[in-house]
């Protein structure tokens, strides 16, 4: 059997928090090669050693601000950026037919949109949580809610570290949007974001968030199905955002002898 | 909870309480079933059976064999939620179910048997990497543990698993007992308070951790489903159920 070449795996905004917690699982896994990694023009990192800035040993890549020339380079990109950069990273891979895993929070639907247009030509994994605890969690709630039908009200919450910017997380977003599919609902009619004050009794098929911001939590997530006398609580809670690296390299792997489109997390996983 | 039972039917539309039996000598003979239903608490099992579309049983074990047969006999379809039925017992329960629909809910309530679906399910797609520990937290009269409901969740998860439950399980840890063996399945209790009845399935992998939680505030989600089952068993083939099977999640 001949061994399959390593995977050469490239990190875009491998300065960031979860670009550091990237490079370093790329670099331990023995499946995967570092192709390199970027960061955005301008950022005082550029030139420096990619694995030295994941606080590891130099491996003698530096950080470029050319993200053409990494999607070029690579087999497949591993994007925990920004919105801001998620179309131009779209369209790189269908140029260069660079296999994209997306993790980047808080896209909007002209972001999806563009997920869909790359789709075309090359393979997406689009997955704001690339871990797996959260994505055997969606496939629970969509089973509960269809089980439970609508006399059981859904809430959601979410507590994340201080340094979060953005309310409700992606990942809260992300489940909200699945009970209202499941509940044949247009999610942005029932989404209750803010409550306070006189807000009158609970409107039928709500679908309210709660958010806590605070320390350096990780990430937990609950979601609660409250009927007549009792209540189911589904939660995850994350402790290590090297989870999450790590469903980024597993969902690098898995793509790589897919045909050109846009898959999921749970497709990665087989959690259907 | 025959009480209860009575009023959860009584409510329900497209339902009537039919009858009702008690212990003989018991001081609840001849009383009314229900306010105003015009019928009295009897100790004849046999004239409940000859009068009844369906019977529901939650008293107690040693009269569960008995019930079974008295359903198979009037060909009447049988809820039968009592626990702590012995192997003999179940048998004869068995038996009776080649002759009748009979439901032996471990747990009526609706929520209750959705969280045993999810916890097989995660159980299965999780692998031994999560370790899997349940937690029951009970009111202080209770007096067994760990509780039905525990036991049942214990159970789905090891068939998640596909696992013997009497191979893996862990309960009551106390001293020096060394470090957790790989795919335990731990069982834990905790007493105290009054109603509110609480059992989490902890996944707890590297990293992070799942839970999965049912929070039963009132009694009413067991008769509610026990009044679910009978409805569910009216008219089904002869044979021996379980709630999965009424709720469509087997």
């Amino acid at each position: 059997m001949i061994a399959r070449p390593l995977m050469r795996i490239g990190v875009t905004g491998c300065t960031g928090r979860m670009g550091r917690l990237l490079v370093a699982e790329v670099l331990s896994s023995p499946d995967c090669e570092l192709a390199g990694g970027c960061d955005r023009a301008g950022s005082a990192a550029i030139g420096e050693d990619v694995a030295a800035q994941a606080g590891l040993d130099p491996v003698g890549l530096t950080v470029g601000d050319d993200a053409e020339a990494l999607f070029r380079s690579a087999e497949v990109i591993i994007d925990c950026t920004h919105p801001a950069a998620t179309k131009n990273h779209l369209e790189l891979a269908a140029r260069h037919r660079t296999i994209l895993v997306l993790g980047t929070t808080g896209l909007e639907s002209e972001h999806h949109a563009a997920v869909d247009a790359a789709a075309l030509e090359t393979v997406v994994v689009q997955a704001s949580n690339m871990g797996v605890g959260v994505n055997l969690l969606m496939t629970l709630i969509e089973r509960a809610t269809a089980v439970l039908g609508p006399g059981y009200d859904v809430e959601i919450t979410d507590i994340h570290h201080r340094g979060k910017v953005d309310s409700p997380s992606g990942t809260a977003v992300m489940l909200g949007r699945l009970v209202a599919q499941e509940r044949h609902q247009d999610f942005a009619e029932k989404a209750r974001n803010v409550r306070h004050g006189a807000t009158g009794p609970r409107r039928p098929g709500d679908i309210g968030f709660a958010v806590s911001r605070g320390g350096d939590a990780v990430g937990d997530h609950m979601v609660i199905l409250a009927g007549h006398g009792e209540r189911i609580e589904l939660t995850q809670r994350a402790v290590s955002r090297a989870l999450y690296a790590q469903g980024g390299i597993r969902a690098a792997l898995w793509a790589r002898d897919k045909p050109p489109g846009r898959y999921s997390m749970r497709n990665v996983l087989g959690f259907t | 909870m025959g009480r209860l039972l009575v009023q959860e039917v009584a409510r329900t539309p497209g339902c009537a309480v039919g009858g009702g039996t008690g212990r003989p000598g018991s001081a609840i003979i001849g009383r009314d079933v229900a306010e105003g239903a015009g019928m009295a608490v009897t100790a004849d099992g046999e004239a409940l059976f000859a009068a009844c579309d369906v019977v529901i049983d939650f008293s107690v074990a040693s009269v569960a064999a008995e019930s079974a047969a008295l359903a198979a006999r009037h060909g009447v379809p049988l809820v039968l939620g009592t626990s702590g039925i012995g192997t003999e017992d179940q048998a004869a329960i068995a038996a009776a179910g080649s002759r009748t629909a009979i439901v032996q809910p471990v747990n009526t309530s609706l929520g209750m048997n959705v969280v045993f679906a999810l916890v097989k399910r995660a159980a299965a797609a999780l692998g031994t990497d999560y370790d899997i520990e349940i937690l029951g937290q009970q009111h202080r009269k209770k007096v067994d543990a760990p509780s039905g409901a525990t036991l049942a969740l214990a159970r789905a998860a090891a068939a998640g698993r596909e696992v013997d439950l009497g191979q893996v399980e862990q309960r009551g840890r106390r001293g020096a007992i060394g470090p957790r063996p790989a795919g335990a399945i731990g069982m834990a209790t905790v007493s105290g308070g009054d109603l509110s009845v609480i059992h989490t399935v902890f996944f707890a992998g590297t990293g992070e951790r799942l839970e999965l939680t049912h929070r039963g505030t009132s009694r009413a989600i067991y008769t509610r489903g026990a009044v679910v089952a009978a409805r569910w068993a009216l008219g089904r083939p002869p044979g021996l159920y379980s709630m999965a099977d009424v709720l469509g999640l087997a």
